[in-house]
């Protein structure tokens, strides 16, 4: 039976530099490249993820709420304008309506203010007359008896 | 550390002139750098450094392969997947303990050994007829064997047998190891062993008395 150490010396201190049927193939070497570069890429990859994440977060956040306080002034303006159109619309009315009441009022003032003074002259017109009368009635009487009866 | 000068032609540089500047480079890190200045400078993330580390011992690292899986475009296979994982376990070699050639292989060891259990390639069949009949032996026959024609031998035994025999005898393991390595008993480790050391001097001998013989 052969020794276990010649066996293990010949490969342990094999030259194997002129065994030309162990020289890998060609493609080896640039498949482990592929493979090692590729996982450290990958590797890079994984760690810049999150911040890619956060990033692109942020500003789609930024973004949206730009665009959300955008919409928030356009429709405050909208229902500004509606607001400003309904309340001038609703001046427009009130006005017309105040003139016609104002109107009105004034109308009866008027009347009222006519009638009182209507009133009055007919009030002092009555007491001119009744003075008059008095006057007349307390000279007949005062007067003496010219008349024979 | 001893860098060769190199030679770059002056004024425009053609790709030919930029591929042989590279070889020379590659070539220069080969003959001069020692291992662990090798180590170092992939370390620190050079890629001419991981080829130059490759170029140096994918011969020795395929052998391995060969002996454990017989074919070899599997065994290709199975280098570069050992070659990922010694790249990504370099920086846990420690060059105080042992030679970088001497980790590496037992990288390569695991890889082929995870391969055949992936593939379940390993089984270990007890009843296997034991390999009784002997021929006398030839003190000169192991020694008259070219590397080619010996691995070529071994990797002729039983799938079972081989990667016993490759573990104790030309790597190194332990029966135990290997018992824990293949989840195997201790026992059949031993066994295993035997039957291939008997298949195997059978085969040198059948290899010995048929090879023509050169008389002078």
């Amino acid at each position: 039976m052969f020794e276990d150490k010649d066996i293990h010396d010949i490969f342990e201190h094999a030259n194997v530099e002129n065994e030309d049927w162990l020289q890998p193939s060609d493609k080896i070497f640039p498949n482990i490249e592929a493979a090692i570069y590729s996982k450290k890429r990958d590797r890079w990859l994984w760690v810049l993820l999150p911040f890619i994440f956060l990033i692109g977060g942020t500003l789609t956040y930024f973004y949206l709420n730009e665009s959300t306080e955008e919409t928030i002034i356009t429709h405050q303006q909208s229902t500004a304008n509606l607001n400003s159109k309904k309340q001038h619309q609703d001046d427009l009315s009130v006005n017309k309506d105040f003139s016609n009441i104002t109107r009105s009022n004034q109308s009866n003032e008027i009347q009222k203010n006519s009638r009182t003074i209507l009133n009055k002259q007919a009030t002092k017109l009555e007491k001119d007359n009744q003075s008059l009368l008095s006057k007349d009635l307390a000279k007949k009487i005062n007067e003496p008896n010219t008349t024979p009866f | 550390m001893n860098i060769q000068r190199i030679a770059i032609p002056a004024g425009r540089v053609s790709k030919k002139e930029i591929n042989g500047i590279l070889a020379d480079t590659n070539q220069a890190l080969q003959t001069k750098q020692t291992d662990i200045e090798i180590i170092h400078a992939v370390l620190s993330g050079s890629k001419p450094a991981f080829r130059t580390l490759y170029e140096r011992y994918a011969k020795n690292h395929l052998l391995t392969c060969l002996r454990y899986v017989k074919n070899k475009i599997d065994a290709e296979d199975v280098l570069q997947d050992a070659y990922i994982l010694i790249y990504r376990d370099l920086k846990q070699y420690d060059a105080t303990k042992s030679k970088y050639i001497t980790w590496s292989n037992k990288v390569v060891v695991n890889t082929c050994l995870m391969h055949l259990r992936k593939n379940n390639i390993l089984k270990f069949s007890e009843d296997i007829n034991d390999v009784a009949f002997q021929m006398p032996v030839n003190e000169n026959a192991i020694s008259a064997l070219s590397l080619k024609e010996l691995t070529q031998l071994i990797t002729q035994l039983p799938k079972g047998y081989r990667t016993v025999f490759n573990m104790f005898v030309i790597d190194g393991y332990s029966h135990r190891e290997i018992a824990e390595s293949l989840q195997i008993s201790i026992s059949t480790s031993k066994t295993q062993l035997l039957k291939a050391r008997r298949m195997l001097q059978q085969n040198i001998n059948n290899q010995h008395y048929t090879k023509p013989q050169n008389h002078v």
